[in-house]
């Protein structure tokens, strides 16, 4: 891979793991919406948020796999969709019982972490290729 | 600023009609978004350029801006920092 495309690939990988954390911070909204004495409900507004965030993890993994071959991508669509999918919305986020909450916690965090031992795999390629390209400048000099 | 330049555009209102969000990164490059086609390119190069102009001064300045939000008459942007990129989402408002 092209250092700039690899470039371009990192920094998409970047955004995916920040906006994947905006998951992550819905889900913990609608636990503490939750355990709260009032029972504060959602407004059009943060659920329409939250519908936009999983449509952009949905679309913005699809430019992520297209970089890689079909048949060995890095992160399985399905375990991401696994995530995505229970999360109908926030209200019913709120519905969702404990343990099966925890259970899509534990897959967003496998994932987080997966994601993150990507993004590092991809820096030592870079890493790679830019002492490669430096070491034949040097050749080439001599 | 083109943020001034931006809050004089009255057809703000007129051009987003729905909610939708779209991720920048920090050289202002669209990588997904839920926005219609009709909403004109110019339009959200206005919103990038301002938001990320914002996080960038700001940092420059040595403040932290996790959520910048810019509401208008009819329409509000809510821009989250992302890595020097951004999760902008606009949603209108009714007046």
């Amino acid at each position: 891979m092209k250092t700039s495309k690899l470039d371009d690939l990192i920094s998409q990988i970047e955004i995916y793991i920040e906006n994947w954390k905006q998951l992550n911070h819905f889900i913990n909204l609608a636990r503490e919406r939750r355990s709260a004495q009032d029972k504060k409900y959602f407004s059009p507004e943060e659920e329409s948020q939250f519908l936009d965030v999983k449509s952009l993890l949905a679309q913005q993994l699809e430019c992520i796999l297209s970089y890689f071959p079909a048949e060995t991508p890095p992160i399985s669509r399905e375990e991401i969709f696994n995530v995505i999918t229970p999360l109908t919305a926030l209200r019913s986020t709120i519905e969702i019982n404990e343990a099966t909450l925890r259970g899509i916690e534990n897959q967003w965090h496998k994932i987080f972490i997966q994601l993150q031992s990507i993004l590092g795999q991809l820096k030592v390629q870079r890493q790679k290729i830019k002492s490669k390209s430096l070491f034949s400048i040097f050749s080439k000099k001599k | 600023m083109g943020l001034t330049k931006a809050k004089k555009d009255q057809s703000i209102k007129l051009i987003i009609t729905k909610p939708g969000s779209f991720t920048v990164d920090a050289n202002g490059n669209i990588l997904s978004s839920t926005l219609p086609l009709s909403v004109p390119d110019k339009f959200i190069e206005i919103i990038i350029h301002n938001v990320l102009e914002t996080f960038l001064t700001a940092r420059a300045s040595g403040l932290i801006f996790e959520e910048v939000i810019i509401q208008f008459i009819g329409l509000k942007i809510v821009a989250r920092e992302m890595r020097g990129g951004a999760l902008i989402h606009l949603t209108p408002l009714k007046p």
